[in-house]
């Protein structure tokens, strides 16, 4: 009976195997299509994803053919290096802050810019040009504008205000905030064009209702700008989140992590273990660490936040 | 017309290049080619182009090119990533710069071919020629016995001050720790409340501890996988520093390099090493002249030694390597590391070279030089352990961490240590 069953069953999917194989070559062209792009990312992307996770459970050093398998050692490391606990606590700090002020000053700006007026094509550039910037090079920029004597511009401003000359990203709680200034200046331009296109997509109906209700503009920004906007605000703090912990290149430029170890962040530790320790395995669990807790921050973020964006569609 | 005029251009070119190989034919056989990587920018890339310009002048057979790779000085050294990156990739330079704690990681992976292969081979070096290099450097490239490493550029840590202003004064070079500090509260200089002018800097570094360790007596390592810095000697030492910022108040805290302090009159002394009096008489530009001298010490003279040696990799080809060993051995002869030392200010690397013509003229020209000779004697190494950069950076924040009394010296210095053992005791 079961051989039976077994054989009825082949016999009635015998005929699909043809039809499985005309979808595919229906379809060998789309899939011909995205072979390069779908090669490049396994090549690129993926593999390297994949590798870092195996390499995350030995001690080797890149160069050395003996790799010491170790398990999850790594990991359990992580969890008792205080240098490694405290790059986490300055990117949170880092992000938290940069996110907080960042977003809603690229907000402020871009309903000052959200309407016509001349030359406003060219303000709208002005803030975009430092996102277009290379990091490095504005950074070594600012590396000179936070010059600890009276030489440095800032200090020269803040003494013509009669304030003494700050010591700046030499002063242990001084240069996280000078780190965070720099990079609210650098992303501004980013977050400022996408709030734009998400005030710009606000049907003006909604204007005129609130108007010919009498509300005033506070009311209209409240009631109307801002939650129909909350897509745009939602993407754009999930993506400033990832993007803030992800945080290296200035931390680099600007203070090599220090002074006291104060702006060295997850990234910069994973760069330091890697390329300067050489310590493959440990830099490969830091990046699944730093993965992890990225990804626990945008899944609180969705399930906090998903019910409060409103969808105008 | 025109494509007919250049075809016909070709074509006489050919002919003319064809005959040109038929009455000048290559000499034997084709000419041996070799990489050498390193790292030395600025005023030191132009010294190390015309050693190997003169070298491929001299031996038609090979052809070395001579490539800067970027600096291992500046953050996160670029040019040892490259380097490792590029054994890990298969395919390294025939011969590169390295510091002792590349070569633990590079020939305990087998990607480097022991000097002392060469050292004792048909074009290899006498007895008396091994001698004539200064011992603490023979002994810094040898490990575990094997001379795995040629030395190169290597530099001492000195004293370097204002000349002029302690000749005003009427002080003498300080010679002690004592010294240092009496002398650095004379020079410093107040103005209204406001310091105009430190008798000494401190750099939230390893490398000032590490000399104020050495000249106390103290040592890196106790045992094979065992720190010695925190010791009494090296509390002892790192609260001098900070005693020096903090309590005598004669010295400030600087990140970087002091040269461009000292050239604008806001320090007196300072600590680095010999290719530092290029950027010191640079910054001074001529206003005053520029001292050098032994290191102060309490319980014994000693300086740190640093700077590259230069290491032959195994994937090149026997050929190749021979031709860099050649190439090793011009660079590292009395004339090849004398030539080198008057220009960058390196020490050379051989005894002899002291002694020769081209050294004595620039002693005389430039009696600073003498420190720096003085010294060699006295120079020690860090320990030559891959893991040493980490603990290198471990000891940097410790530093910094007392300097901004964050922490007392003890402490930060057994943590420090603790961690350094931790990583140390992996080792197999």
């Amino acid at each position: 009976m079961a051989a039976q069953d077994r054989t009825d069953r082949v016999l009635q999917g015998a005929p699909s195997r043809p039809r499985r194989l005309r979808r595919l070559s229906e379809n060998a062209e789309a899939y011909l299509f995205i072979l390069p792009a779908a090669l490049v990312l396994a090549v690129f992307n993926l593999f390297p994803i994949l590798y870092a996770f195996f390499v995350s459970l030995l001690r080797w050093n890149l160069i050395d053919p003996v790799r010491t398998f170790v398990g999850l050692g790594n990991y359990a490391e992580l969890l008792q290096d205080p240098r490694f606990l405290s790059a986490l606590a300055n990117t949170t700090y880092f992000s938290v802050a940069s996110v907080a002020v960042g977003l809603p000053l690229a907000l402020v700006f871009a309903v000052l810019l959200n309407r016509t007026l001349t030359g406003m094509s060219w303000y709208r550039t002005a803030f975009f040009v430092p996102y277009v910037t290379s990091l490095a090079a504005a950074a070594m920029v600012w590396h000179w504008l936070y010059h600890p004597d009276q030489f440095g511009l800032l200090n020269y401003l803040i003494g013509k205000l009669g304030v003494s000359p700050q010591r700046w990203l030499l002063d242990p709680g001084q240069a996280m905030p000078a780190v965070v200034a720099v990079a609210i200046w650098s992303g501004l331009g980013r977050d400022i064009v996408i709030f734009l296109a998400g005030l710009q997509s606000i049907t003006a109906e909604y204007y005129e209702a609130a108007q010919i209700d009498g509300a005033n503009r506070w009311q209209v920004f409240r009631y109307v700008t801002l939650p129909l906007l909350s897509p745009t605000t939602y993407f754009l703090l999930v993506i400033g989140m990832i993007g803030a912990f992800k945080v290296f290149v200035l931390p680099l430029f600007l203070t090599q992590g220090g002074p006291l170890g104060r702006t060295f962040t997850v990234v910069y530790s994973l760069y330091q273990q890697g390329f300067q320790y050489f310590r493959m395995g440990y830099a490969a669990a830091q990046a699944y660490a730093l993965f992890a807790v990225i990804f626990i921050i945008t899944m609180l973020q969705r399930r906090i936040l998903t019910g409060r964006v409103h969808y105008d569609t | 017309m025109r494509a007919q005029g250049w075809r016909r251009f070709v074509l006489t070119m050919g002919v003319a290049l064809g005959a040109a190989g038929w009455i000048f034919p290559a000499s034997g056989a084709e000419p041996v080619s070799i990489t050498f990587w390193h790292g030395m920018s600025g005023v030191l890339n132009p010294a190390i182009d015309a050693l190997t310009a003169d070298f491929n002048k001299l031996n038609p057979g090979i052809v070395v090119n001579a490539q800067y790779q970027g600096s291992y000085a500046t953050t996160g050294s670029p040019y040892r990533q490259k380097l490792i990156a590029a054994a890990a990739a298969g395919s390294p330079p025939t011969l590169a710069q390295v510091f002792p704690n590349y070569t633990d990681q590079l020939s305990r992976a087998n990607a480097l071919v022991p000097m002392e292969k060469f050292v004792r081979g048909p074009d290899g070096l006498s007895e008396a020629d091994l001698d004539d290099i200064v011992p603490a450097l023979r002994q810094a490239n040898t490990f575990n016995g094997v001379l795995w490493t040629m030395p190169f550029n290597k530099s001492l840590n000195l004293l370097f001050f204002n000349a002029d202003l302690l000749k005003q004064r009427g002080l003498n070079v300080p010679q002690t720790w004592d010294d240092l500090r009496g002398v650095a509260k004379v020079l410093t200089q107040e103005d209204g409340g406001r310091v105009t002018r430190y008798g000494f800097v401190v750099r939230p570094t390893s490398d000032y501890f590490f000399v104020m360790l050495l000249t106390n007596g103290g040592e890196f390592l106790r045992t094979e996988k065992e720190v010695g810095f925190n010791s009494p000697a090296g509390v002892e030492a790192l609260q001098f520093l900070v005693d020096l910022v903090n309590k005598d108040k004669v010295a400030y805290i600087l990140p970087g390099f002091a040269d461009a302090d000292l050239g604008a009159g806001r320090v007196a002394m300072y600590f680095a090493t010999n290719p530092g009096l290029a950027f010191a008489k640079e910054a001074v530009a001529g206003k005053f002249a520029v001292g050098l001298a032994v290191l102060p010490y309490r319980k014994t003279r000693a300086t740190l030694l640093t700077g590259t040696d230069l290491a032959i990799f195994a994937k090149a080809t026997p050929e190749q390597q021979v031709a860099a060993w050649k190439y090793v051995k011009f660079l590292t002869s009395p004339v090849g590391t004398a030539r080198w030392s008057v220009r960058t200010f390196y020490m050379p690397v051989r005894r002899s070279a002291l002694n020769s013509t081209l050294m004595q003229v620039a002693l005389r020209q430039d009696p600073d030089l003498r420190a720096g000779i003085d010294s060699v004697l006295l120079a020690k190494t860090e320990p030559g352990v891959a893991e040493w950069q980490e603990i290198r950076d471990t000891v940097d924040g410790a530093v910094e961490a007392a300097l901004f009394g964050k922490m007392t010296p003890k402490d930060a210095l057994d943590g420090a240590a603790a961690k350094a053992n931790r990583l140390l005791a992996q080792r197999k």
